[in-house]
């Protein structure tokens, strides 16, 4: 029985098949057991490959888990719990359904081994989230099909793709791939259509803001951060995906700030952020793929946080278009403050999750001396604060000047949805202290020797376990050490350099900070309006020469003694 | 505007000068070359601001369409 191992797609997959059959209720409980028990599988699955079964003389491989496989996995998790807490009230049991299949599917792939099982779940993905659009009602049936056309076209692409490989070099792994053929081409063109890269960038904003106030918060945590993760699994440095990152990142910002309704301007956003993605996976160092992946972590919760405030105001209201929107702060207070928070985070304003991960990428380019990926995310930061930091809580809670609508902050469950996805963010630094790293070394859960540290470690993991790990990691691992801990510490992530060497190592560690919970110094405070005035640029970067020393006094161990990291990199 | 949004904007415009002064007081070793000219997140964040919507607005001359346009 210990050694049974389930996908952990797989309670989601059944949790989907399930709400159906079951009174609403039961169905709404089984929304927030089911991520749950999905993210205890997820941290509970070996290393490896631990689950295969025969097909058609291939062995496909259902569950490989790794560490990277465990971050998207956690936080598709996360995405989840969220998405479904805040999706109690939506009478649609077909959305929902689909929403859990289609969640479940999403870490199908992550912990897929080989390329048939990624294919087999990609479908499922596609034909599930297709439906979660044409929830969205009448009007969104035409943009439904229009999706689906490019997912099926993607995925025969996939498929032809991974048919030649078989054929040239008669495997199926999952590994890390260069553009050597044909077939690798079309797997990757598939992979890249899902990512939203151009020419059919378009799918995004067509597609996603059609579906109904709930179907987008699904929607926008997947499809494109599953074709990100197999990109950083199947194509690390692959050059090009740095111009058609850039390509994104820019398309995403003009069509944002062209745009008047506040669900476009946020999924144009989506674009913007995948291009962030795709540019440091182009890059492709160490650094880079961990700022990926850090960035798809954080990426994920705070478009949530925005799409849920956006969702929210739309039922409240009945109207999406910012021209018609203005002053709803006073009516909406909490909406408000979690788009706020929202905001603040896609802007890597300090305290703030993105703070770290853009930090990471912008960093990650410089230290590859990429001039024009360093200067094309710099100023797509600054752009990322204008349209979304200022224009979208501008226009949708403040602007008073055409304030005739009002609305009220919405249902209990959604609410607590905001903030709990809300939360990570921006407010639960200092709670984590050195238990959610204890639990972040050990990979698992386990009883935590204080008591007084169980509840802030048991919220705090969900949200951070393999994020300060990996966070962690990349900046012990980067050239300027100095400018990472520092945009660690900015953000309100405690990072304590030490001896890190192995799995057992930390726990003294652990011991040694427990209970000192970092509080933001006067370095912070200092960044915070130097963010407002440089509009999003690498802020960090000005304090490195600084604040060399002083860390070098902090810094309790000179020595840094490194895990190797979870990915096979290019040779 | 109100005596206390007067006082925030003052504040913030003192936070900003400020900030300028601090830049130049602590001079930023760069990557790239014009990264090292002086305060250059400053004007760099300022000017693309201004570029990107100067290059939005001119994109939505040839390519923006009301929002009823497509039904």
């Amino acid at each position: 029985m210990a050694d049974l191992i389930l996908p952990p797609g797989l309670i989601l997959i059944l949790a989907g098949l399930l709400l159906p059959l079951i009174p609403r209720t039961v169905g709404n409980l089984l929304l927030l057991a089911a991520p749950l028990g999905a993210l205890a599988l997820v941290w509970s699955v070996p290393d490896g490959v631990s689950l295969t079964a025969p097909f058609l003389g291939l062995t496909l491989e259902f569950v490989q888990a790794d560490d990277l496989a465990r971050l998207f996995g956690t936080v598709f998790c996360i995405a989840a719990f969220g998405g479904g807490l805040y999706a109690m009230t939506q009478h649609s049991t077909r959305e929902l359904a689909c929403a859990f299949i289609y969640a479940g599917s999403a870490l199908g792939v992550v912990f897929a081994g080989d390329l048939v099982t990624v294919f087999i779940f990609w479908e499922i993905m596609a034909v599930t989230s297709t439906v979660i659009v044409w929830c969205g009602g009448a009007s969104a049936r035409n943009a439904g099909l229009r999706y689906a056309a490019i997912h099926f076209l993607g995925g025969v692409l996939l498929m032809a793709g991974i048919a030649g490989e078989l054929a040239i070099n008669g495997s199926t792994d999952f590994a890390a791939m260069d553009l050597s053929n044909a077939a690798r081409w079309m797997i990757f063109a598939g992979f890249l259509i899902n990512a939203g890269a151009p020419p059919f960038s378009p799918w995004v904003p067509d597609a996603y803001p059609a579906a109904s106030w709930s179907g987008a918060v699904f929607l926008s945590a997947f499809t494109t951060k599953t074709a990100v993760y197999v990109l950083i699994r199947g194509f690390p440095g692959t050059e090009i995906l740095i111009f058609i990152g850039l390509f994104m990142i820019f398309y995403g910002i003009i069509y944002a700030i062209l745009e008047n309704d506040m669900r476009r301007v946020l999924v144009y956003s989506i674009v913007n952020q995948i291009g962030f993605m795709l540019v440091a996976i182009g890059i492709g160092t160490e650094l880079a793929l961990n700022g990926a992946a850090a960035h798809a972590f954080t990426h994920i919760i705070y478009k949530a946080t925005l799409l849920m405030s956006a969702g929210a105001v739309m039922q409240a209201v009945g109207t999406s278009k910012m021209s018609e929107l203005g002053g709803l702060y006073k009516s909406m207070p909490l909406t408000a403050i979690c788009g706020l928070v929202g905001a603040m985070a896609i802007s890597a304003l300090p305290f703030t999750s993105g703070y770290v991960s853009k930090s990471l990428l912008t960093g990650a380019a410089s230290e590859a001396h990429h001039a024009l990926a360093w200067y094309g995310l710099t100023a797509a930061s600054a752009a990322a604060f204008l349209y979304v930091g200022l224009r979208y809580p501008w226009f949708t809670f403040f602007d008073g000047s055409k304030a005739d609508k009002s609305g009220q902050d919405p249902h209990i469950t959604m609410k607590l949805a905001m903030v709990s996805v809300c939360l990570p963010l921006r407010y639960l630094r200092p709670c984590a202290g050195s238990a959610v790293r204890h639990v972040a070394r050990s990979g698992h859960l386990q009883t935590l020797r204080s008591r007084k540290d169980r509840p802030a470690a048991a919220i705090a993991a969900v949200c951070r376990v393999f994020f300060l790990r990996h966070i962690g990691d990349a900046s012990a691992h980067s050239n300027n050490d100095t400018r990472y801990r520092l945009a660690l510490e900015a953000s309100g992530l405690e990072f304590y350099p030490g001896a890190r060497s192995d799995r057992t190592g930390h726990m003294a560690e652990r011991s040694r900070y427990l209970g000192q919970p970092h509080r933001p110094d006067h370095r912070t405070c200092v960044c915070l309006p130097w963010a407002c005035w440089s509009a999003g640029t690498n802020l960090a970067d000005r304090f490195d020469d600084l604040l060399d020393d002083r860390f070098a006094r902090r810094r309790p161990d000179p020595c840094l003694h490194l895990t190797p990291f979870w990915l096979n990199l290019p040779q | 505007m109100t005596g206390r949004t007067q006082a925030l904007w003052l504040l913030f415009l003192a936070s900003l000068g400020a900030l300028l002064v601090l830049g130049l007081m602590f001079p930023y070793k760069g990557h790239f070359g014009l990264d090292e000219l002086p305060l250059f997140g400053a004007w760099f964040g300022v000017g693309v601001g201004f570029a990107i919507v100067f290059l939005a607005r001119l994109i939505g001359l040839l390519l923006k369409r009301e929002d009823s346009y497509y039904g």
